[in-house]
């Protein structure tokens, strides 16, 4: 073999590798949520949201389009032109106890990996009470965001993914109401489809 | 005043056309013979039908004209059907994909919303903890 | 006389046959056999004898285009009739409106025969020429041909209840029309 054919391998060789790590890095950010969906027949309150590719494209095309004049439509557009995909699972019960530690701890095992920094922990143990805050690294960025609420009545797993302005997301302004016809329903399954990639 | 049949049909007895009919007409035909083989032969499978045709060529040119009024007009008319049709399947589907969109932005804002919510919860609850005294916790809560 | 028509009826076939197959003589033959009841339904209906010869001449040349149509003398003579009546109704209704004839317009006069009165043919004739075209014709077909109302119809493609009525009031419209004729004569004379 040459100099310029091993050169070309060597080169060929980094892109596959650059491309298979960017490839599980977004892997990464988005976290596997299916385990949870056995407590949607518990629960008194259900709020699924998967807003990925092409009809997350349409959402933040459709908000672009708005009057960015509005400081908040503003603020929501610079939130939102970044993200690659939106994953929520919310649990309200009647009752105490009505999901397993293994179903939180299962959510737990996907933040393992070194790139996954837990920044804030709340824990309550006479409430049972355990709620976190991740976020993936991404350089000096942020590649994903999830947010875990593990309570007596509640479970909830928020996981963005991409490059998420956590500060900007905080302080959202609450009259960003989406329409009456997509409010939050009691007992709602399924909330929204997702594209199939 | 009155007649009968019998001055009726006096009347209409069957008249003679005269000398020299049939020489006349046989002098047509023969001619018409002499024109046909100078031309190219009509079709004798729909010789009777064409002949019929032929022998009215007013009316020939207007069932003509009214075919292709009847082909035009019909042409147009699927043709507009047509162009309708994908327009309104066109639009359909506009507003289709504007649903979509609308719904996929509505469900955005709802979501950012409850991640905000969930994450200002969180913040609240770590710095409530981070408060030495219990009793001012409590109270906040 | 069975014998007679019997050995007409045999020398038209084979005048037909002959002229199917292409024989100008036998045609001619044909033509002669039956140009006086082409010419007179014409004659009788557009009361003008050129223009009955050219329709008669137009009625056999088409007999000679279509001559393989032809199944039977009969049915020769049907086909004649009907083709005859119909280029005489559309003539008609082209070229002529109902009206009344003056007296200077009447045809040739009917040559007389028995004890008919000419001048009463003639004006039989003057009022034919009035009745619309449907209505001449049947009469033309009934006492020129003396066809029944079943055969008129066949050939004018009528229902025979509508020629049965038709006849009994062209009869009637013959009369008044007649009646009318006399009564100006008469005023034109006193």
């Amino acid at each position: 073999m040459n100099l310029a054919t091993s050169k070309l391998t060597r080169i060929l060789i980094a892109a596959v590798l650059c491309f298979s790590f960017a490839r599980s890095f977004g892997q990464d950010a988005k976290l596997q949520l299916a385990n949870l969906d056995k407590l949607s027949e518990k629960a008194a309150r259900v709020t699924d949201v998967t807003l990925d590719g092409s009809l997350l494209q349409f959402a933040v095309n459709l908000i672009e389009k708005v009057d960015a004049e509005d400081k908040d439509v503003e603020q929501l557009q610079s939130i939102i032109k970044n993200l690659k995909g939106i994953y929520i699972k919310s649990f309200e019960f009647d009752e105490a106890s009505q999901y397993s530690k293994g179903d939180v701890d299962a959510i737990r095992a996907q933040l393992t990996s070194p790139r996954w920094s837990k920044i804030v922990q709340s824990m309550a143990k006479r409430h049972n009470e355990y709620d976190e805050i991740y976020i993936l690294k991404n350089g000096d960025r942020v590649g994903g965001v999830v947010i875990l609420v593990a309570e007596a009545r509640e479970l909830t797993v928020v996981n963005l993914v991409g490059d998420v302005p956590m500060d900007k997301v905080a302080s959202l302004e609450r009259h960003l109401a989406p329409s009456e016809k997509h409010a939050d329903k009691p007992k709602q399954k399924k909330e929204s489809g997702h594209d199939q990639e | 005043m009155h007649f009968s049949e019998d001055d009726l049909r006096e009347a209409l007895k069957r008249k003679d056309p005269g000398e020299g009919f049939t020489q006349r007409l046989m002098a047509r035909v023969n001619q018409s013979k002499a024109e046909a083989l100078a031309q190219p032969v009509t079709k004798k499978v729909n010789g009777k039908f064409l002949s019929w045709w032929m022998h009215r060529p007013a009316w020939a040119v207007a069932v003509v004209a009214m075919l292709l009024l009847a082909v035009g007009i019909g042409g147009y008319q699927y043709s507009e059907y047509r162009h309708a049709e994908e327009n309104r399947i066109a639009r359909m589907k506009q507003q289709q994909l504007q649903r979509e969109a609308e719904r996929a932005r509505d469900q955005a804002i709802m979501a950012l919303e409850i991640a905000r919510a969930k994450m200002n919860h969180v913040l609240q609850h770590a710095q409530l903890q981070a408060e030495p005294n219990d009793k001012i916790r409590r109270e906040r809560l | 006389m069975e014998q007679t028509a019997a050995f007409e009826d045999d020398r038209l076939k084979l005048a037909l046959t002959r002229a199917l197959t292409g024989d100008a003589q036998a045609f001619a033959d044909l033509v002669r056999e039956h140009q006086g009841m082409v010419f007179s339904i014409a004659y009788h209906f557009l009361q003008d004898r050129s223009l009955a010869e050219d329709l008669a001449q137009e009625v056999f040349l088409e007999l000679f285009q279509s001559i393989d149509r032809i199944q039977s003398p009969a049915h020769l003579t049907y086909w004649l009739r009907k083709v005859t009546s119909n280029r005489c109704i559309d003539q008609g209704r082209k070229k002529y409106r109902r009206r009344e004839m003056a007296l200077e317009e009447a045809p040739e006069p009917v040559t007389a025969s028995g004890h008919a009165d000419p001048m009463l043919l003639d004006r039989l004739q003057q009022s034919l020429a009035t009745l619309p075209e449907k209505q001449r014709m049947v009469v033309i077909m009934r006492f020129q041909e003396g066809l029944g109302p079943a055969e008129i119809a066949e050939v004018l493609e009528m229902p025979v209840n509508t020629v049965k009525s038709t006849l009994h009031r062209s009869l009637a419209d013959l009369r008044k029309g007649l009646t009318r004729k006399i009564r100006e004569v008469r005023y034109a004379f006193f």
